[in-house]
């Protein structure tokens, strides 16, 4: 499998420029635990838990199924949290 | 083909079968060791072999793979009756309990020892990765390979256990000493059921259902029967037409009866449809394929909902039947019954009414809960929910019958060999001493196998076909077609004042009982009465309902009710504290039972008995409270390097019971043997747990001898007198405490054969160790005195027989911290530290309850972050294997795992002893939750906690289906329904 979107963006640089700290629609983990009953203390989402350009355009080439392990929506992003993290590792071991 | 190999350092060369795997060929060749726990699936590792060196899954390999290899297994590691060195250390640190795959563990910790003499942790970890453990929790496997380690370098390392010892008044009681079973099972030898069947047995093998509710309109089996080999097929029209149930419980049972041996009507996937008895197992499962059954399809219930929604379809449509006490509106209820279907029998009212899917339902509470909630400050109510998951023995359901002559002998893996007696004997018409149980070794119970889900049909099929019949489950039949803990929906509500004193509880459980009754009572209302009542508030109810389902059936699982109900009552206190803004420690502290505290809640919770308020007369919670603290360092904030990572602590107070007073009941005889040792016959089931050994050792304590004069025999219905089985925490307590009270009695009837031949007073004479009696002028020893009694004029052998029953509870207790990290990336939680300190009075085997703690503690992580038995909308599970369902394996532990035995000293146990196996259970799941929260500030009030869940409840993952891992549409085809049939008729 071959995520087209997501190789141009690295070779333009483009996906790595906005880091994971940058969050997007997924990333609102304070208004998660408030709706979950919890009171005002600080939840994650914040800092390196975010949701990057990176992850987002990963989410957008991926369809994964829902069965028993879990959901599509579960899946779509922890796939493209797992796989945006091994990417930048790789990165990094590179030194590029 | 023959297959020629090296054995254990011997050139042999056997037939092997086509098809056949390694594992079977082995132990068909005399290799029991080589034992099967997933059908091949390579998961387990109880089929692990040594080839050419190295750690192989015999069950993954073809026998004709074996060609020309070298195979060493368990057997080559002994040299004659010494164990070697790796099983020694193993027997020595408490690591065999049910042991089935005890010698799978050995030869990996060898094969590690081969190659590192000195592994750290991570090493021991990646040698035992392809093991999954059951009974022991992995902890101790550190310390077995440590003392193995140490004494490869110097054999004569004397350093041995970590146990520490209890009881200072006692020479035997209370102090670490290797189970007899331990050393039998570690070593590979003939120890459980498949190791009794005798060649040209017969194998029994099940048609089963691929819906979840259906009539059979018809089955064909005459293709079946004209096959050569099979000897019969049997069908709902071959069958007694009587009613039973398979729960292992005391007679008469809060549990319904509610099946036939076989049906017209199947009421989950996985229902027995037909069974074949056929001369091999090969026969059995091409018999399966020629047996045609035409089913009219019915609409199925799943969830508590739709089982108790106006016109859901009715799991038992038949008559409703009262041993005692039928309700005024019984005829009312029967107006409507489906004539084809078989009755529910209910020995006694315990509020069930099959014509709304309710199997039972009771209220009940004291004082007056609404004024409480109307004097309180702070009120909450929440509901939490808790999945299906499975007990996953090592040893799967198994059971050998033969008939003998006019009786019918049945070996059996069984928590219950009494009820198991009973119960085939009133199924069968035999009366009861036509029918002998043995129960062998048990390679893990669990609960399961407190219920008698096999031995049923077993002794059914060979007493009808009068040959020697044997049945083995496979995995994917002990998800389907076994008892299974059941799946709850809790409603806590907790009100208190504002400086946290409680005003009332109330506690709301709704069970789903699956498509059978067995325990539809007394599961969900030990939920209430294991927890309720670690707490003190003078108003407090609770309401409990068991729907029917067409789920597989469910049970009894260690805990029993208990994990579910302390789950939500535990995480609602918590969520209480933040919301009167109290530290949890502090408002456990303001509101928990201590020593002395009258239980009045137990009034109303009789689990289908009338009930009675009871004292905690020993209670170890306050030290456990006060050392777990200390040891989490409750109050410090921790912090990770990781910035994704969040650490919380959390905590959970336990209880169990022990036994059940005023309903179980223990026997034990205790005979003089000519030399002067001892037999001890007990009817207690030791299911690996150790039960022997506490004979045993209260034996020898009472009887001031050394333990290698003491023998116990147990579990055979012809050889030792009526127990009520190893359920509801009894063993100790109860079987235990027959072997006291007969050892008691062994040693008045010593003091007066010694008195009349030393010719003093009974009342002057001591029993001394080692084996004597001492009087004030002489002494005999016990050799001489049996040879004086049976020496033909003497007064005959000395017997002494002993019940236990009692109306005295003894309430276990104790407190489980735990340190969590939650990844908010990924939402995977880890269990970094965990501390369970339990109060088990008197730990009469220090070495075994420390891994009954550490066994119970790693089930429950897997029950609170991994396990699910997962179904689609038609009652398909989607996930019966081990690794799909997923159970913790020795990588899944916690980094910092400790047991501590809180010693406490009951007035009513024997030598101070309480119950320590089921406890264990209860805190693992609410101390991860309440540390979820205090990681991340939310609230995870369903298990399994899994990362779709947290990353849901974090916002990260959009909300969505709230059943996220049950898939919607999966498993309805027909294709799917073939696949299932042919996985459970293919050949394990």
């Amino acid at each position: 499998m071959r995520l087209g979107s997501v190789e141009e963006g690295l070779r333009s640089g483009e996906l790595l420029a906005a880091g994971p700290g940058a969050r997007g629609t997924a990333g609102a983990g304070d208004a998660g635990a408030r709706a979950n009953g919890a009171d005002e203390r600080g939840g994650p989402g914040s800092g390196a838990s975010g949701w990057g350009a990176l992850e987002e355009a990963i989410a957008a080439e991926i369809e994964p199924k829902a069965d028993f392990l879990g959901s599509t929506e579960f899946k779509r992003y922890e796939n493209a949290v797992v796989i945006a993290d091994c990417i930048r590792s790789c990165i990094r071991e590179a030194g590029l | 083909m023959i297959v020629s190999f090296s054995l254990n350092a011997r050139q042999v060369a056997f037939d092997a079968a086509p098809g056949e795997s390694a594992q079977a060929f082995l132990q068909r060749v005399g290799i029991p060791s080589v034992r099967n726990s997933d059908d091949g699936f390579g998961f387990a590792g109880s089929d692990t072999i040594l080839l050419d060196g190295k750690v192989v899954g015999a069950g993954l390999l073809l026998a004709p793979q074996l060609e020309g290899r070298e195979v060493r297994t368990i057997e080559s590691l002994r040299t004659g009756r010494t164990l070697g060195i790796v099983e020694q250390a193993m027997l020595e640190t408490g690591c065999v309990q049910s042991g089935y795959n005890s010698p799978a563990a050995a030869l990996m910790i060898y094969e590690l020892l081969q190659r590192d003499s000195d592994p750290d942790e991570e090493a021991v970890k990646d040698a035992l990765s392809p093991l999954f453990n059951r009974a022991t929790g992995y902890r101790q496997f550190f310390d077995a390979v440590a003392l193995a380690a140490a004494r490869m370098k110097d054999p004569d390392y004397e350093g041995g256990g970590n146990a520490p010892s209890f009881g200072e008044k006692y020479e035997v009681v209370g102090k670490p000493s290797p189970k007899k079973d331990s050393a039998r099972m570690v070593a590979g030898e003939k120890v459980f059921v498949e190791d009794r069947v005798e060649p040209g047995s017969c194998v029994l093998k099940v048609v089963r259902s691929p819906y979840a509710h259906a009539w059979i309109r018809s089955v064909d089996t005459s293709k079946a029967e004209a096959l050569d080999g099979v000897v019969a097929v049997f069908t709902h029209e071959d069958v007694p037409q009587k009613t039973y149930g398979q729960a292992g419980q005391g007679f008469p049972e809060p549990s319904p009866y509610d099946r036939r041996l076989l049906s017209r009507k199947v009421r989950h996937v996985g229902d027995r449809v037909a069974a074949v008895v056929a001369e091999s197992r090969e026969v059995a499962d091409r018999a399966l394929e020629l047996i045609e059954v035409d089913y009219e399809v019915l609409d199925p219930v799943i969830d508590w909902d739709e089982a108790r929604a106006d016109g859901a379809p009715l799991v038992h449509g038949g008559p409703i039947e009262y041993v005692e006490g039928a309700p005024d509106n019984l005829s009312e209820l029967n107006r409507s019954v489906e004539p084809r279907e078989e009755p529910v029998l209910y020995q006694f009212p315990i509020g069930g009414n099959p014509r709304r899917n309710i199997a039972a339902a009771v209220s009940g509470g004291i004082g007056d809960v609404e004024k409480g909630f109307a004097e309180a400050d702070t009120v909450i109510e929440r509901t939490y929910t808790t999945s299906q998951v499975q007990c996953t023995p090592l040893e799967m359901h198994t059971c050998y019958a033969k008939p003998e002559g006019d009786r019918l002998t049945i070996h059996a893996s069984t928590q219950v060999p009494y009820h198991v007696r009973r119960i085939v004997s009133t199924l069968l018409d035999l009366p009861e001493n036509k029918v002998r149980v043995i129960k062998e070794r048990v390679g893990g119970g669990y609960g399961s196998k407190q219920d008698v889900n096999i031995e049923d049909l077993v002794a059914f099929c060979a007493w009808k076909t009068g040959r020697p019949v044997f049945q083995q489950f496979t995995r994917e039949e002990e998800f389907v077609a076994n008892s299974t803990r059941k799946p709850m929906r809790i409603t806590v509500k907790l009100g208190a004042k504002r400086d946290g004193t409680f005003t009332a509880m109330h506690m709301k459980v709704e069970s789903n009982q699956g498509a059978y009754g067995a325990h539809a009572l007394t599961v969900p209302m030990n939920g209430v009465s294991k927890s309720l009542p670690l707490f003190l508030c003078e108003n407090a109810g609770f309401d409990v309902i068991a729907y029917y389902s067409n789920r597989p059936p469910t049970g009894a699982y260690q805990g029993y009710g208990a994990p579910k109900g302390n789950y939500a009552l535990q995480m609602a206190v918590k969520e209480l504290a933040e919301a009167l803004g109290m530290d949890h420690l502090e408002l456990v502290e303001k509101n928990r039972v201590s020593e002395g505290a009258m239980l009045e809640i137990l009034k109303s919770l009789g689990e289908g008995r009338e009930g009675a308020a009871a004292p905690a007369e020993s209670c170890g919670l306050g030290p456990a409270l006060e050392q777990g603290a200390q040891m989490i360092e409750w109050g410090k904030p921790e912090h990770s390097d990781d910035p994704d990572v969040r650490i919380g602590k959390g905590f959970a107070t336990v209880q169990q019971g022990s036994g059940l007073p005023g309903l179980d009941h223990a026997n034990a005889t205790v005979k003089m043997l000519g030399d002067g040792t001892f037999l001890v016959q007990s009817g207690g089931a030791d299911i690996g747990t150790g039960l022997d050994l506490v004979s045993a050792k209260m034996t020898a304590e009472v009887l001031k001898c050394d333990m290698e004069r003491i023998t116990v025999q147990s579990g055979d219905t012809d050889m030792a007198p009526f127990d009520t089985g190893a359920y509801a925490s009894s063993g100790t307590y109860f079987s235990g405490g027959a072997a006291r009270n007969a050892a008691v009695k062994m040693a008045d009837m010593i003091k007066q054969e010694a008195a009349a031949i030393l010719e003093e007073r009974p009342e002057d004479i001591e029993l001394v160790a080692p084996g004597k009696a001492v009087g004030t002028r002489g002494e005999i020893s016990y050799g001489k005195l049996a040879w004086h009694t049976q020496g033909g004029e003497g007064s005959g052998q000395l017997i002494a027989s002993a019940s236990f029953t009692t109306d005295k509870f003894s309430f276990p207790y104790g407190a489980h911290f735990v340190q969590v990290s939650v990844n908010t990336r990924t939402g995977k939680v880890t269990v970094d530290k965990y501390y369970a300190l339990e109060d088990c009075g008197t730990p009469i085997n220090p070495e075994y309850a420390l891994g009954q703690i550490y066994g119970a503690v790693v089930k429950s992580i897997g029950h609170a972050l991994y396990e699910e038995m997962v179904f689609d909308s038609e009652g398909h599970c989607v996930n019966p294997d081990l690794r799909s369902y997923g159970v913790p394996m020795i990588g899944d532990i916690p980094k910092d795992f400790e047991a501590v035995l809180i010693d406490t000293d009951d007035p009513h146990g024997p030598f101070g002893a309480k119950s320590v196996s089921e406890i264990s259970v209860n805190g693992a799941a609410p101390a991860i939750a309440n540390a979820i929260y205090d990681a991340v500030g939310v609230w995870i009030r369903g298990w399994p906690f899994s990362p779709e869940k947290v990353l849901r409840a974090l916002g990260k993952v959009p909300a969505g289906d709230a059943t996220a891992r049950t898939p919607a549409t999966a498993g309805s085809s027909s294709t799917q329904q073939r696949e299932k049939k042919r996985t459970w008729n293919a050949t394990t």
